[in-house]
């Protein structure tokens, strides 16, 4: 392929002034007509994109992006991939997602920086212990990784950690050692770059406007720069899932919540995992550049605006205290918001929609960024007809037949999950 | 966000616990209970989830305990008003339809 | 007090240090003296030291940048201890005190010889995005075991603090009609015009006093220096009833006139000086109708080669160590200017007595100052010596070379606009470029928005006053007169030069990542065109001053090379804070033990005196056992008090339970409606056990409630979900049926709980309430009586958790301890034994009795094996929904009883159910998995579970296999049976 990335190049590169490296992309205009659009130039999108054109040959595709590559929720969140659920229509999935990170970077030839330094979810009660325990063991049982650590092993793993917490003392933890953190725009950008090196067209500031349908069959979009004929037409625009749905008349099971996320100033290493809180719902790690990128739940109400307020930033530096006191006197340096597709049950939908050649891709809760090959494979497989066990579970009718993959147990309000 | 409780007035967003849009009234007694009519799923699951102009339910739980529909923008988080939960869907009823279009 | 000791840049006077007060402080372990009113910036550079850190990416030699808090460079440790070391502290914004010791960062050796300077030897292969495109060979694990270990040790900044933060933080509501963000000239007369027209006003300055431009420009007003005029402009204010906090960082914009702001009361004090007991910091959260931006502006330099050479400053920054500080920068100085305004500094250097030179990049330039050489149309090329500036190259209209010690840059100012955009949707707009003034300036503001000084490109202070008049005016505040200002300093729009002709590598824009010119032009070679992707690229802007003097150039480059106007590429998103807060500001007191409230029962205090270890159960601290003589694990705890409890009389705390008062004429078809079954038939005196289902169909709680009177019932909940049992209730009343006549409250904390249990409770209930019919027949099972006990209601609920003979007493709570002493009193004679939840947990499992672990919100009714629970009659939340095609699918896991098949074994909480024991385990073998163990139950003579498990009548009789992977892959033999082990037709509880 042409434009290898690696040492060797760089080192030529450096001795010739970096004149030689060309475009990571073209900026191509849109085509008259596509076999496959996808809406949505996210990780998603463009992961879709690279696995239509490398595993399936489907290289006559456009990728339709509002604003800049990657700019949606691939490039604003914390970072953490992980395999660690309990039920099998998302165990299946998220571990075949994680089997494709560990691969990433050889694959696109591009550095994504995907680091298994694990993730610790502890835990306080007895009870709660039992529960990770299960969850542990069906991990393992779809062929993922878990381990259960006591106190100690908490201590051990994360000395930072208060794991003798006056309020809630941590019991122990569940550890998954093949979870970690990626680079977040690189896993953006590699997917880009493989994608256009294959032919795929990657068209930024192009703002669909319209989803053109006859007779129940979907036969292209309008947009910002002219209409667009396709076969297939694929939506991954999480945060605008309903906005983009309404245009092809569909009424979807999604509320817009903003997760809002925080980095502290760069410090030398003191986190090394990926640790949570299960008292206040609070996940914290530490970025290769050395802040700590941490996080938690929902402000709790609608919203299509990327940032929050202060109750819950207030809540956020609480449970972070209390829970690594020592990153008390860190200063914070950034907080910001992503905008998430919330569905009732806080588990992903991929699916054909009762439209032809309209495929869905939505629903992702706070799980997208370490979805992000594990959809772009899946939906691909979907939209190139060649259907995977992996998504069997994800389906949109699931909250009329009650299929519903409830990680939390917490009913159908989509601000709980 | 400042949320104004036909209660007890302009009170913080801290002392209310959102819950989520309210956009289809829970389907009366005696009338569809079928999992699959679209007035159940648009209770609970189905959302237009506008961006925009938009009414919420938040609980009023750490004030008067009152479920308050909020009517606010997504967009730009301003408030608009709110109304007492308990009223919000029999004055809908007597508004005429609007908006129909969205 | 200690003697003064020489401090070579200081002049011998201006500046408004108090020279009466020196200070000693330490940086890298050498001892300084400076003065009270001192930065460490200013205090080192009096002392002659210029290198104070070294930057992030190539490790190279950094000195001061800026004068505030802009500052990239100079970020220092200050370290007092591993629990009071503060990494990343700018320099300038550090005051210093008596015994203050810091330390540089982010080197490995000396300062002087990081050994990581290799990277700036190497940096021409270390280009902007170069780690996206290495560090493949190996694979996974050489990445993760070998490159990125190497990067994440030479990445970071200062060492972090390793111990919990000893200091403690304070949260205050501050309210005011108006925020006025930045105390220079500027915000000051604004405050003061709304303090007159009787408007109350908060004055945020971030600076360690207020007064900003005025305390160094040298400028008069009214006759007046400018420090001595903030001074009465503060005392106005104050007297007019306004508030002026210095030291105070708002950092960000939020909804409704919510502000959130960081106050720093301690950081500039000495250890001995901090008032005991008094807050490191104050959080502000400010509510305020208005606001007024009177953020000033930062200066911006000019990339050109060695630009950030330890000596090269903004001219602000050289200006402000002057007339701030009394220090004077260098004694061979050079300004490189872009417009009038570096003159003023020229001028200022030069009466100072520095040889000062100009290099003014505008061929037309015609400032005059005496003393001052002046070359005109020339830019610095290069600046040159690593440790310290020494010589700077210029070019372009004529060319040559100068000696000199500090290059003072003026490359033009950028208004602070960022608070102004942390809300852009509010307005739909953004920070608008203006290509006169070759800058950012505030978007059109709504109507409680105001801004004034430097932040609206005025240049000139009288034309930041009048801005100051106008604001004011705008959000209804009194005219004020305004000062005749005495300025020699000339103001100019600036010439446009973003970067010198040439400039690329070693041309430093963002200071402290590293990130080059040259970085900027990759950046779009590559196709990372849109400022987004160019910020992301190059990490222009990411480090912790967010680019405040880098950004603005950054994308006017990048503007530059892809062929747009600045305009068209817009600017990056400004996310709070705007500059960075402690983590443990925001946090308050709410962290560790104070990070959530206790609720402890009203026997607390008892149960802690006799021996109770207690564990979680949300906010509640419940007994878990007791501890008694004899029992050497929580075990045997548990075992006794199940054994004294099935054998004569057991006394548990039931008061953590909700309870909730329900009343009004419609009270029992409410209850129709919040439970599967029917509740108008329940006569008064008695009690029935209730389900209630999510409307997803799923099981929400379980509990009894009673009837006390027609239109009067008394609910409970479990504790667990006690707040969103009532919270739904509300809901569904309020939302769905707001025509029910129906009124209720949570009652929980109104009531004290016990259980009495055992063959002998009815005997110790008959004593405790000797003139009550508590007979089978006066109090059959399930039924209710209401009663006085010493004047006091009480409540009798013959109910059963634990399978036993067995009644619930209520009182009120203040006198639930006398009670509960009494109950223990009376019930001696049978040997009471209290018990806690680990014998309630052994006992309900027994009993086949389901709890949280069970109803984790993901099983229906018919799994617990509740199903015939449901009265199709009527209407109920959830009913429509568990018509659902999953409810009744056969696969559905249900409730089973486990037996361990050996009597040592000790079943696995969270096991997985296998039918055999040779596999193979995956997730298409699996049959079920544990939720409830009892390690022991006296009841089997080993241990037990529940479960749940596909098809679960089947399997009665049958063996299975728990088997935990989690648990070094261990296999059980069990046996399954019903759930229900212990008196499956509850002849005891009958009895």
């Amino acid at each position: 392929m042409a434009d290898r990335y690696g040492f060797w190049r760089l080192l030529r590169e450096g001795l010739r002034g970096h004149t030689g490296w060309g475009p990571a992309w073209r900026d191509p205009a849109p085509k008259a007509e596509y076999d496959v659009i996808i809406i949505g130039g996210g990780g998603h999108g463009l992961a879709t994109a690279y696995y239509l054109a490398k595993v399936h040959g489907i290289t006559n595709v456009a990728v339709l992006e509002k604003g800049y590559l990657g700019g949606g929720n691939v490039g604003r969140n914390t970072t953490i991939v992980r395999s660690n659920y309990l039920h099998t229509g998302n165990e299946l999935f998220y571990e075949k997602s994680l089997q494709l990170w560990e691969g990433l970077s050889a694959d696109l030839d591009y550095n994504v920086m995907f680091s298994p330094r694990s993730i610790i979810n502890c835990f306080h009660t007895d009870g709660q212990r039992d529960a990770e325990a299960r969850r542990g063991n069906q991990m393992i049982l779809h062929g993922a990784d878990a381990v259960l650590l006591d106190k100690e092993g908490v201590r051990r793993e994360a000395p930072l950690i208060d794991v003798d917490n006056p309020r809630f003392p941590i019991y122990g933890g569940l550890m998954q050692r093949r979870a970690g953190t990626a680079r977040h725009d690189a896993v953006a950008w590699g997917f880009a770059r493989g994608a256009d090196q294959r032919g795929v067209d990657l068209i930024q500031n192009c703002e669909v406007t319209g989803i053109d349908i006859e007779d129940g069959r979907v036969t292209g979009v309008q947009t910002s720069r002219g209409p667009i004929r396709a076969k297939k037409v694929g939506m991954a625009v999480a945060g605008s899932t309903s906005r983009v749905g309404a245009l092809a008349g569909l009424r979807l099971p999604i509320e817009s919540h903003v997760l809002q996320a925080f980095v502290t100033e760069g410090i030398k290493p003191m986190l090394h995992n990926v640790i949570t809180f299960g008292a206040g719902h609070f996940y914290i790690s530490q970025s290769d550049k050395g802040g700590l990128v941490f996080g938690a739940s929902l402000d709790g109400y609608n919203t299509y605006a990327q940032r929050g307020n202060l109750p819950l930033i207030e809540h956020v530096m609480e449970a972070g205290v209390s829970f690594v006191p020592a990153m008390s006197k860190v200063r914070l340096l950034r907080s910001w918001g992503g905008v998430m597709d919330m569905s009732p049950d806080g588990s992903p939908i991929i699916d054909k929609t009762p439209i032809d050649g309209l495929y869905l891709n939505a629903g992702w809760c706070y799980g997208g960024f370490k979805a992000t090959p594990g959809s772009g494979w899946c939906f691909s497989h979907l939209i190139a007809d060649k259907p995977t066990h992996h998504i069997e579970q994800l389906r949109l009718d699931r909250f009329k037949t009650g299929y519903v993959i409830d990680e939390l147990g917490a009913g159908a309000q989509h601000n709980l999950h | 966000m400042l949320i104004p409780c036909p209660h007890c007035g302009l009170r913080p967003s801290e002392e209310f616990t959102p819950k989520g849009l309210a956009e289809a009234p829970r389907p009366v007694i005696g009338g569809a209970d079928l999992p699959e009519d679209a007035t159940w799923q648009d209770y609970l699951h189905t959302r237009t989830n506008r961006a925009g102009d938009t009414d919420e339910y938040f609980h009023h739980a750490l004030g008067c305990r009152s479920w308050v529909v909020v009517h606010r923008n997504t967009l730009t988080h301003e408030v608009y008003g709110a109304t007492m939960a308990s009223e919000f869907w029999a004055q809908k009823n007597q508004q005429p339809e609007q908006e129909t279009g969205q | 007090m200690s003697a003064r000791l020489p401090q070579p840049n200081r002049l011998e006077s201006g500046g408004i240090i108090n020279r009466d007060r020196p200070v000693i402080f330490t940086f890298d372990r050498r001892v300084y003296q400076g003065f009270e009113g001192d930065s460490l910036a200013s205090a080192l550079l009096a002392n002659g030291v210029k290198l104070f850190g070294r930057s992030f990416k190539y490790h190279r030699p950094r000195g001061i940048l800026g004068a505030g808090p802009e500052e990239p460079n100079a970020l220092v440790e200050v370290d007092h201890g591993p629990a009071e070391r503060d990494p990343n502290h700018r320099a300038t914004m550090l005051e210093i005190y008596e015994g203050l010791e810091t330390f540089s960062q982010n080197h490995f050796g000396p300062l002087g010889m990081d050994v990581m300077e290799v990277n700036d030897l190497i940096s021409r292969f270390l280009p902007a995005g170069f780690y996206y495109k290495t560090f493949f060979f190996g694979g996974l694990q050489a990445w993760y075991r070998l490159y990125e270990p190497i990067i994440r040790r030479a990445a970071g900044l200062g060492r972090p603090p390793l111990a919990a933060d000893p200091h403690h933080y304070e949260k205050i509501y501050t309210h005011a009609d108006t925020l006025i963000v930045g105390g220079g000239i500027a915000g000051l007369t604004t405050a003061l015009s709304l303090a007159k027209a009787g408007q109350s006003v908060v004055v945020c300055e971030e600076r360690d006093r207020m007064g900003g431009s005025a305390l160094w420009q040298g400028e008069t007003f009214d006759g007046q220096s400018g420090a001595d005029y903030v001074n009465h402009l503060c005392a106005e204010i104050e007297a007019a009833g306004g508030r002026v906090l210095p030291r105070t960082t708002v950092f960000g914009v939020y909804d409704a006139g919510t502000f959130g702001a960081v106050e720093r009361c301690h950081d500039h004090l000495a250890k001995a000086d901090r008032r005991p007991h008094t807050a490191r910091m104050k959080y502000h959260r400010i509510q305020a109708r208005n606001i007024v931006y009177a953020t000033g502006a930062i200066e911006r330099s000019v990339g050109f080669k060695g630009n950030d050479r330890p000596g090269v400053m903004l001219a602000s920054a050289g200006h402000t160590f002057l007339g701030k500080y009394g220090v004077r920068v260098g004694e061979r100085a050079t300004v490189f200017t872009t417009h009038d305004g570096g003159y003023g500094t020229a001028a200022a250097l030069a009466q100072a007595g520095a040889a000062v030179t100009v290099l003014d990049a505008r061929a037309e330039a015609n400032v005059v100052i005496d003393g001052v050489t002046v070359i005109k149309g020339v830019y610095a090329k290069q600046a040159h010596g690593r440790m310290g500036l020494r010589r700077v190259d210029y070019d372009g209209a004529s060319n040559g070379s100068l000696d000199t010690d500090s290059l003072l840059v003026a490359g033009g100012w950028n208004p602070a606009v960022h608070l102004t955009s942390h809300t852009t949707d509010r307005r739909q707009s953004k920070p608008v470029y203006d290509p006169e003034m070759l800058a950012f300036l505030p978007p059109e503001l709504v109507e409680t928005e105001a801004a004034a000084g430097s932040v609206t490109g005025a240049m000139s202070t009288a034309d930041c006053l009048t801005s100051a008049q106008a604001a004011g005016k705008k959000l209804g505040g009194k005219a004020v007169a305004l000062p005749t200002v005495a300025s020699a300093l000339p103001v100019s729009k600036p010439m446009e030069m973003w970067a010198v002709p040439g400039a690329g590598d070693a041309a430093f824009l963002d200071m402290q990542n590293d990130a080059t010119v040259k970085d900027i032009k990759l950046s779009a070679q590559e196709g990372f065109k849109s400022v987004e992707h160019m910020k992301r690229y190059t990490t222009l802007g990411m480090a912790t001053d967010q680019g405040k003097t880098a950004n603005v150039t950054g994308l006017a480059l990048l503007a530059a090379a892809t062929g747009r106007d600045i305009a068209q590429v817009g600017t990056t998103t400004f996310r709070p804070p705007y500059t960075p807060i402690p983590v443990g500001a925001l946090a308050g007191h709410h962290r560790q033990r104070d990070y959530e409230p206790f609720r402890y029962s009203p026997i607390h205090a008892w149960a802690e005196a006799n021996g109770a270890t207690f564990m979680e159960a949300g906010l509640w601290m419940r007994p878990a056992y007791y501890t008694r003589p004899g029992d050497k694990t929580w075990l045997d705890s548990a075992v006794r008090e199940t054994k004294a409890t099935r054998d004569s009389l057991g006394i548990t705390d039931v008061s953590t339970l909700g309870k909730i008062d329900i009343q009004g004429p419609d009270a029992a078809e409410f209850l129709n409606r919040l439970y599967t079954n029917g509740w108008k038939t329940l006569p008064v005196g008695k009690a029935r056990y209730g389900l209630m289902l999510r409307e997803d169909g799923l099981v929400f709680d379980d509990g009894t409630t009673s009837r006390l009177a027609d239109n009067h019932f008394y609910m409970t909940t479990t504790t667990a979900h006690a707040a969103g049992v009532m919270a739904h209730m509300e809901f569904m009343h309020q939302s769905a049926w707001p025509d029910l006549r129906v009124a209720f409250g949570s009652v929980t904390d109104q009531w004290g709980g016990l259980a009495l249990a055992g063959p002998q409770a009815r005997a110790c209930l008959a004593k405790l309430f000797p003139d009550l019919d508590v007979t089978n027949d006066g109090l059959p099972f399930m039924g209710v009586l209401e009663t006085q006990w010493n004047g006091f209601t009480a409540r009798i609920f013959r109910i059963s958790f634990s399978g036993e003979l067995a009644y619930e007493v209520a009182v009120p709570a203040d006198v639930f301890e006398a009670f509960w002493l009494e109950a223990l009193r009376v019930g001696a004679e049978w040997d009471i034994t209290p018990y806690g939840l680990e014998a309630l947990n052994i006992m309900r499992i027994e009993k086949g009795h389901v709890t949280g672990a069970e109803l984790d919100g993901r099983v229906s009714m018919d799994d617990v094996g509740l199903g015939k629970m449901v009265s199709t009659k009527k209407d109920f939340v959830g009913r429509a929904m568990s018509q659902r095609a999953a409810f009744a699918d056969p696969d559905r896991a249900k409730m089973v009883g486990l037996v361990a098949a050996k009597p040592d074994d000790k079943i696995i909480g969270g096991g997985i159910l296998f039918a055999s024991a040779d596999g193979p385990f995956d997730h298409t073998t699996m049959l079920g998995y544990v939720t409830s163990v009892a390690q022991y139950s006296p009841l089997k003579d080993r241990s037990i579970a529940l479960a749940f498990i596909k098809n679960a009548s089947d399997w009665h009789g049958k063996t299975l296999y728990v088997v935990s992977h989690v648990h070094g892959k261990s296999i059980m033999e069990v046996h399954a049976e019903s759930p229900h082990f212990y008196d499956p037709k509850n002849e005891k509880v009958m009895s």
